[in-house]
């Protein structure tokens, strides 16, 4: 009982994080029909940002909260910002070119990004510094630690401020039109291009937290651990049904299920990547659009 | 009307859309004037909705020229276009399904709103004040079309009678001076086309509209348009009131001609 308990903390502490990082890379397919694969190195150079604004902050304050609070939000902006630049330079040429010629891009843009962190800051790992304080909670025999419930509060307040903005705003209902029918959207005077880059800052911004809140789990990074990240986002976004961004939570906390029960029932904990990546074949056997995502046939 | 009758709303110069070797729209000209309702005809595949497509700048013409109020428009970007004052429906309804009835409309007034992204994340008071004016005004035209109790639900859920409705709110929600109406009373029965005679010749005098309306429903064409275009593998055919198209030969033989026995 009481490792079951533990592993249902764990459980919804990487659900968050793979939540978080999916629904950046749902949200860009829902709008601009990209997988983007250069989403995992964007969350990679967040990281690096992270750690440099961290180490940077910590000789001005003490405060390790004021500093994880600040260096995410410093970093969240930026990496948006980058994300922007990056749609405009190198995806917005492409608008109406084949879905292929966008996807080989961003498997570019993903790579130029990896090699240039290896360039100019090296292949070594690093570490980031630690933030919250490290305590450590035991309820009955279980036992957790003060980030993990951050981690799962956090990204529950990003989550649900996500869908605020979505619900209410008239930016977010934008989005959702531009989603259903992109067409007709800009027929009713909706700008794509203002959404699409709404889309792509969003999504780095949220993937931005989501690597401040990895950092407190797993604090060893280097250039390549985009790579993983892409797929872990990859895969819950697709297991939920990309485009949808409920889709991407649920994917998230489903791929975190795997993560943790599989190691539990399989005699070499190292199985789990191979079930993670069957059960994503699985369900797109049986139901190809994801969980939750719909087949939209369109007549122009 | 009279002063304003002296210049055309809308003029399309020599308009020609081809895709590869076909010729969709094919030299065509047309003067539309101030709160005329002009009806565009012709068998399938005639290039009606061509015109509309590359009227509302989803396509950019192979060539000539389209004026809006003096202004060239063969370029601009389709949101654009729409926020100028030329705003459209569809001949197969593209609501945004999941959106709800009054979201479909709230949606369309984005291309004029005045606050700015700060104002969004403050939520300041010019915000709310002009988020709730959004609101009743997009209720007031639920109101009009008979829509306003539905405001709540799933666009998907409404009947077909009141998606095709709620297509012509929300392309009036964009605040248009010239309204490009695709089809508007496919699948209605006589009684409704009536109906919708009726509703279409209100919105003109109420939101002082010029209208073009594609349409195969000779009832609704020759019922309320002052003039009629006929359209031919892409080409202007015919121009004229209802009459003179009703008696033109050629028309009688390319189009009408087809359906006699």
């Amino acid at each position: 009982m009481g490792v079951l308990l533990q592993q249902a903390v764990n459980l919804l502490q990487l659900g968050s994080i793979y939540a978080l990082l999916a629904i950046g890379f749902s949200m860009v397919y829902g709008i601009v029909g990209l997988v983007n694969f250069a989403h995992g190195d964007i969350f990679m150079v967040a990281t690096y940002l992270l750690f440099f604004l961290a180490t940077w902050l910590f000789s001005m304050t003490s405060s390790s909260f004021a500093v994880l609070l600040a260096s995410t939000a410093l970093a969240a902006a930026a990496i948006g910002l980058l994300a922007m630049i990056i749609e405009r330079v190198a995806y917005k040429p492409l608008r109406g070119a084949p879905k292929v010629s966008l996807v080989v891009t961003s498997l570019a843009v993903g790579l130029l990004l990896q090699h240039l962190v290896l360039e100019f800051l090296g292949p070594n790992s690093q570490r980031v510094p630690r933030m919250v304080p490290d305590i450590k909670f035991t309820v009955g025999t279980v036992n957790f630690e003060f980030y993990q419930i951050l981690i799962i509060l956090f990204a529950l307040f990003i989550m649900l401020l996500l869908n605020q903005f979505i619900r209410r705003t008239r930016t977010g209902v934008a989005m959702r039109a531009v989603s259903q029918d992109a067409t007709a959207a800009s027929l009713m005077g909706i700008s794509k291009d203002f959404i699409i880059s709404v889309a792509f800052v969003i999504g780095a911004a949220i993937a931005t937290v989501g690597a401040s809140l990895y950092g407190m789990a797993y604090p060893i990074f280097d250039p390549y651990i985009g790579q993983m990240i892409n797929w872990w986002s990859f895969t819950a976004a697709v297991l939920g049904g990309i485009g949808n961004i409920r889709g991407a939570v649920l994917g998230g906390f489903l791929l975190a299920a795997v993560m943790v029960i599989s190691p539990m029932v399989l005699p070499v904990s190292s199985y789990r990547d191979i079930v993670a990546f069957s059960v994503l074949i699985l369900v797109l056997l049986v139901k190809p659009s994801g969980l939750l995502g719909k087949r939209s046939i369109q007549k122009v | 009307m009279a002063e304003s009758n002296a210049a055309p709303i809308l003029t399309l110069q020599n308009v020609c859309m081809y895709f590869g070797g076909v010729r969709a729209v094919d030299d065509l000209s047309l003067e539309v004037y101030h709160n005329e309702i002009v009806g565009i005809i012709g068998p399938n595949g005639a290039g009606k909705t061509t015109v509309f497509n590359v009227l509302s700048g989803v396509y950019i013409p192979t060539s000539g020229d389209i004026f809006f109020r003096g202004e060239r428009l063969n370029e601009l970007p389709p949101h654009t276009i729409i926020s100028n004052g030329i705003a459209r429906t569809f001949q197969n309804i593209r609501l945004f399904a999941k959106l709800s009835v009054l979201d479909n409309v709230r949606v369309a007034f984005f291309g004029h709103i005045r606050y700015s992204l700060v104002d969004t994340f403050l939520n300041t008071r010019a915000k709310r004040d002009e988020e709730a004016a959004i609101r009743e005004e997009a209720l007031r035209l639920l109101e009009v079309f008979g829509l306003a109790d539905k405001a709540a639900l799933p666009a998907a859920n409404l009947p077909y009678g009141d998606q095709r409705r709620l297509e012509i709110a929300r392309a009036l929600a964009c605040k248009p001076q010239v309204l490009l109406l695709d089809e508007p009373a496919a699948g209605m029965n006589p009684n409704e086309i009536d109906e919708l005679n009726r509703t279409i010749v209100r919105l003109r005098e109420r939101f002082d509209l010029t209208i073009l309306l594609v349409e195969h429903q000779m009832r609704l064409v020759m019922g309320i348009c002052e003039r009629v275009l006929v359209m031919n593998f892409g080409r202007k055919l015919a121009l004229g009131t209802p009459v003179e198209i009703r008696n033109n030969p050629e028309v009688l033989e390319a189009y009408l001609g087809k359906v006699r026995r």
